[in-house]
């Protein structure tokens, strides 16, 4: 159980994050948020790089901020940037990464390490110097990283960001095998990722937690206020000065918009009959819920 | 467009920080450099060779710019190289800008930039005139001219020359490391040329190769007088002009080519990036469970992992292989200089090897320590894995011990591979036997502990340093600042990090001399080391919060208990140390350093002054018994001096300068009738000096003798106060180890010193004809000769030695004792000498049947040269007893001794240290490029048994050289009768003419003829030698020796009054006759320049005359100048009254050019008289001349003798008509 109390944290006059706290247990949970919410301050400091100014955060009532030695003994990080040290190759990185995470035993740990390689589909390339692998295999490469020593905890900050499609779904597909006895933190801005995989999100704006819950109760939370229409561009301005609206999309010439209202908010609105989590996202972001 | 992007690129470079912190650094530098006397380049200043003089500003402004090697690659780096850096490329390289303007633009600016900094040093300079602490004498008028010269054809040319060949670089693989490796390897080739750099070098060859335009200045001025050196800017036309064309031809051909394939766009990476396979499926993410271990073997295995990966990463990596490489090159051109180039160079033994490639890899060891250091401390956050890294549970701990292990590491490797490298060329050049134990224990000693300080330092540097870069720069300042530290006012070895850990200095014989200062130096800053390591524990970076603001918030959750006990450790051992040092240093004893003890010298010249001449009485015997514990390192000397009052009055004062500086350690200083003062107001301040004030009552009458008894006792080494008496190897003189009567006058001589502290000009040796001055001979004023008798004894297994011949030899008391007595009186100077020494015995029987042993006492793997020097001990008493007449001592020692580079000779005993003559390479007896140093030192010695030892100078003007002169002339005669005129020339060449015309150049006083020089080098030895060959070649050896036979006859052992100079020339004018009385008299009595030129026109011609022989007709231009003793300025002898232009010239024909056998193998060598500056000279030759020499044996003292050679041109030798 991580538990994360009245956590704040400034950089010079900035507010990354303020009076955040939650508790985390065994699973997949992700934290949604634009960009510059504070998810990977949250991140970092849960993966004991930095400390949060105030508050506090335990793992099965042991201090980490204090001790943060004794989490990262149980502690996967995958950083939302990382390089690699030039010409070394996959499975040397990976040797010399669990070596540091404590796996002395030569024999065991050259299995981990191969297992985790054929794991992320990356058997093949064990000799090739990760520094020459492209985006998607090194983030691969970094889930193999942060699952060396068979962490308790799984942080991975904003993992997808600029994989292609296809290499998004796997490196998702990867993350939801991971283990469902871990706590798994996943930071992310894509709703996406969070509605695929996470049966416990929360949601960060402006270095805030904002709602906390299933993806499902989130949107259990508007279901009934969210109406689209396609209304003329020239009108968006307009209709954004009366009513809340949660998004535009332009489609072929005109605009889908989504609006959240307890009543049609105009005509030829439509009730949506099933919102989407990213309705439900932007809703709570905006604090209109 | 192009303008605006130039004017953008200089303002965008001068915003930098760093560009105004290197112009601020380089300013001061400059300012240091004329202000004050803090930094000094060599480059004389002073009231002779002025500060802003032509060459002075060349030299120091050429040195200046070549600091533009450093800061210049950062500039092309932040210049050239931004957008790479800054991961803009991609964006300014796809705006419209032309590329042309682009690169122009940029490279121009830091070539301006360049520019502007070493222009600001030279802004430095020139202010510095104007500083409080600036020397007034040392400058001239300020002569823009001057000032302008050198900007232009140093900085200018530099900083293009400079910035071209980095942005070369830059350009064409844009690798920041290679453009900083090539920074040190341009260093490196400087360095490598300026060893080079001697007259053996070829000078065109030096011109070309030095890119920087120094070697060439130094070719050119190389015997500028300082006149000449103030007032004269270096000619362009020569090789200093042929230097700055070639490399700014150089520097704008490079730039054009970098400016033509400066490419836009990415560079192309070379390794394919991996192509995502489309086919594969995920399996799922699970993991055996394993569970981690975070015990102390866990911590092994980090620490090791860490190691190997920070070491191997940096063994690998191009900038080591670079640096390892440019190491090499330079200890190979180390070894080629050394061995091949030097004419008296050293057997290549494992001392000597080791101490070469180390020195020769020392460089290369800092600036890896400063880089790497860098590179280690910042590599996961160069490569961006920290995160990774800093959220596993390894500990700081091993992070840090294994980052600065794999620096140590490195350094170590370095160390091994100098000597791996030693050794192979100590056995390719074979000869000596390789020794490892000398290797390592040098390589750790004298090199590897303090590299490894100085690395440990850079990484403590490293962790609290806001940028890497920024880090490498204040860890380099820093090293370098040390080098300079010792200047300052108030300099203390305990601030000056890293002094004391060297273990001193290396002798095959004796080891280490340093190690008892070394193991308490070593633990006080051992201790800082270790707050340092264990600081910078508590400190590491770790996560992305990592200023140092917010490492020290975290500080108190890093102690814990090991670190916290380190850290108590450490802390104890420097302050504790620290403190014992501070106590050794300063309370036992009054440490002082270099401008604390310039200030006591005045002081005690001021205080004793007045005391220093009063009437002292003579020694006339000596009874020494001297014991030393060379195990022990100590040693007890007992000894009675009679002594007399030889003056006309009665002496009431008598001042003794201790034989010890521990007052408790004099035993006893006992006079007969005399009572030791010590009540005296300046008693006290006396004492401090070292003097004790002994009053006879009632006086000592004129013509008494009485008695003075002495004990002192030598301590073992001390920290801070070492011993003289060594395990193996001591050699000590009597003024080391026994009380001395009056007071010496060492005094500041130093003009500029004496001048700062307001002293007055130093007092002047008498004048030759002072009556009264002729009482005293050169050694002492207190003695004539004496008779001597010593007993010695010392360990068991060493040989005791003092002059004196051996009377018995014993054991008492568990030691080895000898008693010796010398059969004639002695000079008041001699030796004693202990070692474990093998013997080289002969007899010696001379012409009139006398009878001696030569004995060679030497360490037992010294036995290189052995014979050789003694073969030329024999052959000079051979020759100097027939020469000068007889040897006066019972026997010759020659006894080896260590560290030193001298031979120093007794009344019949020679110390002669290990580095000359023993080790010494002799060369081919038949080479006349080699020189036999084993041979000739060991004939200048035993010539000053003559000369030094049989007749004892005066201390008057020109005193020196009645000892080293004569002595030189006498060791030259006989190395010349063992081994030929090509060799003898070859020493001449070598010690001599080059000695003379440089030493000449940086003598801080006027120069005065040979006869009135008072005690300098290049004239007692250099100028006399040179002055003696051309004696003997022009009026014949047999003459010129005979009238030294004259004068030991007249003076030997004859006692006051002693010979000067005026005696040595008269005996050479009474020998010579009128014929050469000019020539003896410019030799003498002027200081005399000839100048013998071909004639521009119609030089030399050669025709066939009809009898088959050949004509040669010559026109050369004579001409002697005499240098004014007042003002340094020469003039011809044609505007000079009362001299006249008679020259006895020879010439030299030859059918090969000479130049490599120094002016020998002639086919003819003819002399003529000339009276005239232009000369027309016939000669008839049985055989057709290709080259003509003017003065081929450089008998005359003539600066250029390059122009001095003609080849006659195969063409023009056609017959005339």
């Amino acid at each position: 159980m991580l538990s994360i109390k009245n956590i704040s944290k400034s950089f010079g006059d900035v507010k990354a994050l303020e009076n955040v706290s939650f508790d985390l247990g065994p699973g997949l949970f992700g934290l949604l948020g634009p960009n510059g919410a504070g998810k990977s301050t949250l991140m970092r400091t849960l993966a004991t790089l930095q400390k949060p100014d105030t508050g506090s955060i335990s793992f099965n009532g042991e201090d980490i901020v204090a001790n943060p030695d004794n989490v990262r003994r149980t502690l996967g990080y995958l950083p939302q940037d990382f390089g690699v040290y030039p010409r070394m190759s996959a499975e040397a990185l990976l040797n010399h990464i669990g070596i540091l995470k404590g796996l002395h035993n030569k024999k065991d740990r050259m299995a981990q390490v191969h297992q985790l390689l054929h794991n992320v589909n990356l058997f093949k390339f064990k000799t090739a110097s990760v520094a020459t692998f492209s985006g998607g295999m090194r983030q691969r490469f970094g889930v193999a990283q942060a699952m060396l020593g068979d962490p308790k905890i799984l942080i991975v900050d904003e993992p997808t960001a600029g994989l292609d499609p296809f290499e998004r779904q796997r490196f998702l597909d990867l993350l939801s095998e991971a283990g469902e006895e871990k706590i798994i933190i996943l930071s992310t801005h894509i709703v996406e990722d969070v509605r695929d995989l996470c049966p416990d999100m929360a949601i960060l704006g402006e270095g805030q937690l904002v709602a906390r819950g299933a993806p499902e109760a989130l949107i259990d939370k508007i279901r009934g206020k969210v109406w689209r229409k396609k209304v003329d561009k020239a009108d968006v301005q307009s209709m954004k000065d009366t009513h809340i609206v949660l998004s535009t999309r332009l489609l072929m010439g005109g605009v889908i918009m989504t609006i959240l209202s307890d009543n049609r908010p105009a005509p030829g609105f439509e009730l949506a009959p099933e919102p989407v989590l990213e309705d439900a996202y932007f809703a709570h972001l905006y604090r209109h819920v | 467009m192009l303008r605006k992007l130039l004017a953008f690129e200089v303002s965008l470079q001068t915003k930098q920080v760093g560009f105004w912190i290197t112009c601020l650094i380089l300013c001061f530098f400059g300012f240091l450099l004329t202000g004050t006397d803090i930094i000094s380049t060599g480059s004389e200043g002073g009231e002779r060779v002025k500060l802003n003089g032509a060459i002075s500003l060349a030299e120091n402004i050429g040195l200046l710019s070549l600091l533009s090697l450093f800061f210049g690659a950062v500039f092309t780096v932040t210049g050239v190289m931004r957008d790479e850096n800054h991961k803009f490329l991609e964006i300014i390289h796809a705006t419209p800008i032309k590329t042309f303007d682009m690169a122009f633009s940029r490279m121009s600016g830091v070539a301006i930039v360049t520019f502007l900094c070493i222009l600001a040093g030279v802004i430095g300079m020139a202010a510095g005139q104007f500083s409080p602490w600036a020397d007034k004498e040392a400058f001239g008028p300020f002569i823009p001219g001057h000032w302008l010269y050198s900007i232009v054809f140093y900085v200018g040319i530099n900083a293009l020359l400079v910035s071209s060949i980095y942005m070369f670089i830059a350009a064409l693989t844009r690798n920041k490391a290679l453009v900083y490796v090539s920074a040190v390897g341009l260093f490196m080739l400087y360095n490598a040329v300026g060893i080079f750099l001697g007259e053996n070098s070829p000078d065109l060859t030096m011109t070309l190769a030095e890119p920087f335009g120094l070697a060439p200045l130094s070719i050119v001025t190389e015997f500028w007088t300082p006149l000449e050196k103030n007032t004269q800017n270096v000619p362009l036309i020569g090789y200093f002009g042929l230097n700055r064309l070639v490399y700014s031809v150089f520097a704008v051909g490079l730039f054009i080519v970098t400016l033509a394939r400066y490419k836009r766009g990415m560079v192309q990476n070379k390794t394919k990036r991996k192509k995502a396979e489309k086919d594969a499926e995920t399996q799922p993410l699970l993991v055996t469970t394993l569970t981690p271990d975070h015990s102390a073997r866990a911590d092994l295995a980090g620490f090791t992992a860490r190691t190997k990966l920070e070491y191997m990463a940096i063994i690998k990596s191009v900038p080591f292989i670079i640096l390892s490489c440019l190491a090499l090159a330079l200890f190979i051109s180390n070894i080629y200089f050394a061995i091949e180039f030097t004419p008296d160079a050293t057997l290549p033994t494992s001392a000597f090897m080791s101490n070469l490639v180390l020195g020769s890899f020392g460089l290369s060891m800092l600036i890896i320590s400063v880089f790497f250091g860098g590179d280690i401390m910042w590599r996961e956050r160069t490569v961006n894995i920290h995160e990774i890294l800093d959220a596993t549970p390894v500990k700081n701990t091993t992070l840090t011990a294994s980052k600065w292990t794999a620096l140590g590491a490195v350094i170590l490797t370095l160390i091994v591979l100098g000597v791996v490298c030693g050794v192979a060329a100590q056995l390719l050049l074979g000869g000596t036997d390789v020794h490892l134990g000398t290797y390592l224990r040098i390589g750790i000693g004298s090199f590897g502990i303090i590299m490894l300080v100085n690395a440990a330092l850079v990484m403590f540097l490293q962790n609290f340093m806001p940028g890497r870069v920024i880090g490498m720069l204040v860890a380099g300042g820093f090293i370098v600042g040390l080098a300079f530290i010792s200047m300052l006012p108030f300099y203390h070895p305990l601030f000056d990090f890293g002094s004391g850990t060297t273990m001193g200095a290396y002798s095959e014989i004796n080891g280490f001399n340093g190690l008892t200062n070394f193991s308490s130096w070593m633990t006080y800053w051992g201790g800082l080391l270790l707050l340092f390591f264990v600081s910078s524990i508590w400190l590491w970076r770790r996560g992305t919060e990592t200023s140092l603001r917010s490492r020290l918030r975290g500080l108190r959750a890093q102690f814990g208990p090991a670190t916290g006990a380190l850290a108590a450790l450490g802390l104890a051992s420097f302050i504790s140390f620290g403190g014992l040092i501070y106590k050794r240093y300063n309370v036992d004893q009054d440490y002082r350093n270099s401008k604390a003890a310039e200030k006591r010298i005045v002081a005690f010249e001021k205080m004793v002054l007045p005391l220093a001449d009063i009437n002292t009485p003579k020694i006339r015997s000596v009874e020494a018994d001297v014991n030393f514990k060379p195990s022990k390192q100590s040693a007890v000397v007992k000894g009675r001096y009679v002594m007399e009052n030889w003056h006309d009055t009665p002496i009431e004062t008598l001042y003794v300068k201790l034989a010890s500086d521990h007052p408790e350690d004099n035993r006893l200083v006992e006079i007969d009738g005399a009572v030791h003062d010590t009540q005296s107001k300046d008693i006290e301040q006396l004492e401090d000096y070292g003097y004790r004030r002994y009053t006879f009552s009632p006086p000592l009458a004129p013509g008494a003798t009485t008695q003075m008894r002495f004990e002192t006792y030598f301590h073992p080494p001390r920290l801070g106060d070492g011993s003289s008496i060594l395990k193996n190897g001591t050699f000590v003189n009597n003024s080391d180890v026994m009380p001395f009567l009056g007071i010496a006058k060492n005094f500041l001589s130093d003009p500029d010193k004496r001048r700062k502290f307001d002293l007055g000009e130093r007092e002047r040796a008498p004048a030759r004809t002072d009556e009264a001055a002729r009482q005293y001979q050169f050694f002492d004023r207190s003695s004539d000769y004496v008779d001597f008798q010593a007993r010695m004894c010392t360990d068991i297994g060493q040989i005791a030695i003092a002059p004196g011949t051996l009377i018995k030899t014993y054991e008492e008391n568990g030691q080895a004792c000898r008693d010796y007595k010398s059969n004639v009186p002695i000079a008041n100077f001699f030796s004693f000498v202990s070692q474990d020494f093998t013997e080289e015995r002969d007899i010696w029987t001379g012409e009139n049947g006398q009878s001696l042993p030569i004995v060679i006492y030497y360490h037992a793997s010294h036995n290189y040269n052995v014979d050789l020097m003694m073969a030329a001990a024999k052959k000079s008493m051979d020759v100097f007893t027939q020469t000068y007449g007889p040897y006066h001592y019972e026997q010759v020692r020659i006894m080896e001794f260590p560290y030193r580079s001298f031979a120093q000779s007794f009344a019949g005993t020679i110390p002669f240290s290990e580095n000359i003559g023993f080790v010494q390479n002799p060369g081919d007896p038949e080479d006349p490029e080699s020189v036999d140093l084993a041979t000739y030192v060991t004939m200048h010695e035993i010539g000053h048994q003559w000369f030094g030892h049989q007749i004892m100078p005066a201390y008057t003007k020109g005193f020196n050289v009645l000892s080293e002169g004569l002595t030189e002339n006498a060791a030259m005669t006989a190395y010349e009768q063992e081994l030929g005129w090509g060799k003898a020339r070859r020493i001449l060449k070598q010690r001599s003419i080059q000695g003379y015309l440089t030493g000449r150049t940086s003598d801080k006083e006027n120069e005065v003829s040979l006869a009135t020089v008072e005690n300098k080098g290049y004239m007692d030895y250099n100028k006399a030698n040179w002055v003696f060959w051309g004696l003997r070649k022009t009026v014949g050896a047999d003459i010129i020796n005979g009238a030294m036979k004259n004068l030991v006859d007249e003076f030997g052992y004859s006692g006051p009054p002693y010979p000067t100079s005026l005696d040595v020339v008269r005996h050479l004018t009474q020998a010579v006759g009128p014929e050469y009385a000019q020539l003896v008299s410019d030799y003498w009595d002027r200081i005399t320049l000839w100048k013998l030129e071909f004639a521009e026109e119609a030089p030399a011609a050669v025709s066939e005359t009809e009898d088959g022989r050949f004509e040669v007709v010559l026109n050369i231009t004579v001409d002697k100048r005499v240098t004014s003793e007042e003002d340094g300025k020469d003039a011809s002898v044609q505007d000079i009254d009362g001299v006249t232009l008679d020259e006895l010239i020879e010439i030299g024909f030859y059918a090969e050019d000479p130049t490599e056998a120094l002016g020998g193998g002639w086919i003819a060598k003819e002399r003529v008289r000339v009276s005239d500056v232009e000369n027309t000279l016939t000669f008839t030759l049985s055989e057709r001349p290709t080259h003509i020499l003017l003065d081929p044996q450089r008998l005359l003292i003539e600066r250029n003798h390059k122009d001095n050679l003609h080849e006659i041109d195969a063409d023009l030798a056609e017959p005339a008509n």
